[in-house]
């Protein structure tokens, strides 16, 4: 019960970011600009694109678990609207072993973080930076870093938004997972933002037996 | 009559939905897209652009830090634009012409190049207006004792002459000093102190820090508290004088 509330939590946290003026508007001010500068087919492809992530975000399927292939379609999704709109400014990159692919995870653990590290990384370099995801798993852990680039000087750890990310994702993969699971921010390589999560490996078959 | 525009946005499609909109009208012409506050601040020197697009949320400074920092004359007319509704009040602040949201509305497009016509078409013919008043004031208002004759002065758009003659008071406002003729108020710019400097000394006296009369258009004197005075002109209107300026009064009236 208590896990239900918190992926209905993150599905609220998701779609409140989506529905921000920061991302929604600033997002139908790139399509109107495609469609008066007549470039319809990118115009039409960013509408299905914000559509497919708004209604994923909207979908109440019964699982709150899906795989990571799942939960990183959906991430991408958003990241290649935010691409649209920064131009060559946001650089992603992605590194996902194929046994990272297939594990569980909960339902919008990814998106949020994602989001943080381009609202408060990428979106205040004035050169544009890169996100990069990697998953792995170790020793019978699944492992994700998402790691960003930041403006010089500027660390987002104490933003609000950053801040309020995070104790949500933990508390939900604490409830999950106890204490095998965790999450935890560093700075230290290359001066990166770097945001690692930790938890027990599980499958779709494993759970089912 | 060409309106220079530079468009500052960090995104750049945002940038191409303002650029291609303009490109609508003949008269927009676009000198400059910049990315950053930072670009910006270099560019505008440069360019001297007419009209400013700028994007409030940028990373580095944002469009409003920007226009807080911008000497008044290369920032008249200011566009933000923004996905937020809660910083029409700081633009409101810097004077901004106009605050348009994101996605831009093109019925709002419309109406904001309209406003920012207008108000160029006002800067432009105040700037006329000071260039011709300039002319005129220069080649026309004293004579070869460095006494001014006429002031030209400005009714609307038109521009006539008040003969010094004519002239009942003078009142400093400032940078500005208003002549009182039969009942009207023209503004000349020229601060009180500086005209004074140019009218016969024999014609005109100061009673006041901010009062000059026509000596001929006095009609009377009366002594009030203070060692002060109250002067009343042909026309009724009554002033007062200062102790300070009362024996030069007293002298010219001798």
């Amino acid at each position: 019960m208590a896990s239900e509330a918190t992926a209905r939590e993150a599905q609220l946290q998701a779609l409140r970011y989506q529905l921000q003026p920061h991302f929604l508007f600033n997002t139908l001010n790139a399509i109107s600009s495609l469609v008066v500068s007549k470039q319809p087919e990118r115009a039409t492809e960013m509408i299905a694109k914000l559509a497919a992530l708004l209604r994923n975000t909207l979908s109440f399927p019964e699982a709150h678990l899906v795989t990571f292939r799942e939960e990183l379609a959906v991430t991408e999704e958003y990241l290649s609207i935010e691409q649209v709109r920064f131009g060559p400014r946001l650089a992603v990159s992605l590194s996902v072993s194929p046994e990272a692919s297939e594990a569980q995870v909960p339902r919008f653990l990814l998106q949020p973080i994602v989001e943080n590290s381009i609202r408060h990384g990428i979106a205040r370099c004035p050169n544009g930076g890169e996100v990069s995801i990697t998953a792995s798993v170790i020793e019978g852990k699944l492992r994700i870093d998402i790691a960003n680039d930041h403006a010089e000087g500027l660390m987002h750890s104490g933003d609000e938004g950053n801040g309020l990310g995070l104790a949500n994702t933990r508390t939900r993969l604490e409830k999950l997972y106890g204490e095998q699971g965790s999450v935890t921010v560093s700075t230290a390589q290359n001066n990166r933002f770097l945001v690692s999560i930790q938890f027990p490996l599980t499958t779709a078959s494993s759970i089912v037996s | 009559m060409n309106i220079r525009v530079l468009v500052v946005d960090d995104e750049p499609l945002a940038r191409v939905g303002i650029t291609t909109r303009l490109s609508a009208y003949s008269d927009m012409l676009v000198v400059g897209e910049c990315s950053t506050g930072e670009e910006a601040r270099a560019k505008i020197p440069q360019v001297s652009p007419d009209l400013i697009f700028v994007d409030v949320e940028m990373p580095g400074i944002s469009g409003l830090d920007l226009l807080r920092e911008l000497p008044r004359e290369q920032a008249r007319c200011i566009v933000f634009l923004t996905a937020h509704e809660e910083y029409a009040v700081d633009a409101f602040n810097v004077e901004a012409l106009d605050y348009l949201l994101k996605p831009i509305d093109d019925e709002r497009f419309a109406a904001c190049i309209e406003r920012a016509r207008r108000m160029l078409a006002l800067h432009r013919q105040e700037a006329n207006f000071e260039r011709l008043y300039g002319l005129l004031a220069f080649a026309d208002k004293e004579d070869n004792r460095g006494v001014i004759k006429r002031f030209p002065v400005r009714r609307g758009n038109e521009f006539t002459f008040v003969q010094v003659g004519d002239v009942d008071w003078i009142e400093g406002l400032g940078d500005y000093a208003g002549l009182h003729v039969g009942g009207r108020t023209h503004l000349v710019r020229e601060p009180l102190t500086s005209l004074e400097a140019r009218l016969d000394p024999a014609q005109f006296v100061r009673i006041h820090r901010s009062t000059i009369v026509q000596v001929e258009h006095i009609a009377r004197i009366d002594p009030s508290a203070n060692r002060d005075a109250v002067l009343t002109l042909r026309d009724g209107k009554t002033l007062r004088v200062s102790r300070t300026y009362r024996s030069r009064l007293d002298e010219l009236l001798r």
